[in-house]
């Protein structure tokens, strides 16, 4: 089931507990999902799954789904080619 | 200056923006602002006034979300301000859930399906109606005192009759700041979950426990709402009773509203996402369920006020007519605007914002 906009996730997300802004919610990740628009958005997430948790309608807001998407469209950010140059290189994400 | 660079002015460069992200985050709005204190709401009416552009303040956006105009999130004033024994006083922005958590052996009664995610302010602007409204009625009840910047930028404390003057309103009076909200104590009800073959059955225990002393709710389902339960296919009551006249007692009872709670996503996950509001009149309940049920369309609500909520899909032939079914049944729409509110509404905006800034079109 796609996203209905209801909302009811952002209580317990953790992104939006932190900034305080409906544009850091899943909900927005939902929407663009629905409009078919990758944007580096998706990115901001902290992938626990509280959203999946926290959904009444077990929508499916597929964020690593998004990320790949943007990956293939070569739209990535670059701390995340740092960390996977880290990881081939030292086995680390953060070097260490 | 900009509209955008005064407004950053007001609350600093990361809480203002027009850039798109945010403005299809907040539902196609020209603007976002996000405010910390009562200081920068009042500084930001007063921008909106000089400029004549209207806005519309925002609490968690799980009912109102849509609005052309500038949006005022309330999210960042989320502090609790005072935990009392009878009362909790709290910033407009911060969340039910988030209150429940505070209270011991106390509660705020009204608790809407949204009560994860729902912000004091918004409750208090949409008037929201909990779980058990039959027992604790409607927000404004509970409301105590309301801080709010108004349309001429003033900060008021408002208390008793003049309440009516913001609860419910939508903004349209003021931007809330911060409440002061009575607290119930946590009663544990009994219940008891009453399964009906016929809707005739159902109407005639309707009329028993309308006049029963004891009973605190009675909430209906229909039969595709108790089978989506695992209720079985028939129509059912949920009734609270005050003492221990239910036989389903602590976790059992809770484990039949908790249920209930689940009704409404458990219809959207079928597609049943367009839920109508309707008032009406006890003696018309079952000639309309037995039509809703002919077109297959589900049902519940707080029965024992009166309240029924037929839920459609968005393709269903139904919704279409539904104007002309009601009519039939003498049955009322529960809308945010009617002519008579309306009234009231210009009265008000005469007094509070008299250059109609705030939730312009809500319902002027």
């Amino acid at each position: 089931m796609k996203c209905v906009e209801c909302g009811l996730c952002k209580g317990k997300c953790p992104m939006v507990r932190a900034v305080l802004k409906e544009t850091a919610s899943p909900r927005m990740k939902g929407k663009l999902h629905n409009m078919e628009r990758a944007d580096k958005l998706a990115y901001f997430c902290a992938l626990c799954g509280m959203h999946d948790k926290e959904c009444p309608y077990n929508a499916d807001v597929p964020v690593i789904k998004m990320r790949e998407k943007l990956v293939k469209n070569g739209v990535e950010l670059s701390k995340t080619k740092e960390m996977v140059e880290n990881i081939k290189n030292h086995g680390s994400a953060f070097k260490e | 200056m900009t509209l955008i660079e005064s407004l950053k002015a007001i609350v600093g460069e990361v809480n203002a923006s027009e850039a798109e992200l945010d403005r299809i985050a907040y539902g196609n709005a020209k603007a976002v602002v996000w405010p910390s204190n009562a200081e920068e709401v009042h500084k930001i009416v007063m921008l909106a006034r000089r400029a004549g552009v209207p806005i519309t303040a925002r609490g968690a956006g799980v009912g109102l979300r849509f609005a052309n105009d500038i949006i005022v999130d309330m999210s960042k004033m989320n502090s609790v301000i005072t935990v009392a024994n009878d009362y909790v006083e709290a910033e407009a922005g911060v969340l039910l859930d988030d209150v429940n958590k505070l209270l011991k052996g106390k509660v705020f009664p009204v608790q809407p399906e949204s009560a994860k995610a729902c912000s004091i302010g918004g409750m208090i602007a949409a008037n929201a109606l909990g779980i058990k409204a039959m027992e604790f009625g409607k927000t404004g009840k509970w409301v105590e005192e309301v801080k709010m910047v108004d349309g001429n930028g003033i900060c008021l404390t408002l208390k008793g009759d003049a309440l009516r003057h913001v609860v419910g309103l939508r903004g349209a009076t003021g931007i809330i700041l911060s409440a002061k909200l009575r607290l119930s104590d946590a009663v544990e009800r009994t219940a008891e979950l009453l399964k009906f073959n016929t809707l005739t059955a159902m109407q005639e225990k309707l009329d028993e426990l309308k006049n029963d002393a004891d009973v605190r709710n009675i909430e209906f389902m229909d039969e595709i709402s108790s089978s989506l339960l695992g209720f079985g296919m028939a129509s059912h009551l949920i009734v609270d009773y005050a003492g221990d006249k239910g036989m389903l007692k602590g976790a059992e009872a809770k484990e039949a509203w908790d249920a209930r709670k689940q009704l409404p996503f458990v219809l959207g996950q079928k597609r049943y996402l367009n839920a109508h509001e309707l008032q009406m009149p006890l003696e018309s309940i079952t000639r309309f369920l037995n039509l809703l049920r002919k077109d297959e369309v589900p049902c519940y609500g707080p029965i024992g006020l009166g309240v029924l909520c037929p839920v459609f899909r968005d393709d269903s032939s139904f919704a279409s007519r539904t104007d002309y079914v009601y009519r039939q049944f003498n049955a009322k729409k529960r809308k945010t605007s009617n002519p008579e509110t309306e009234k009231r509404v210009l009265e008000l905006k005469a007094h509070y914002d008299p250059k109609n800034i705030l939730s312009r079109g809500k319902f002027i």
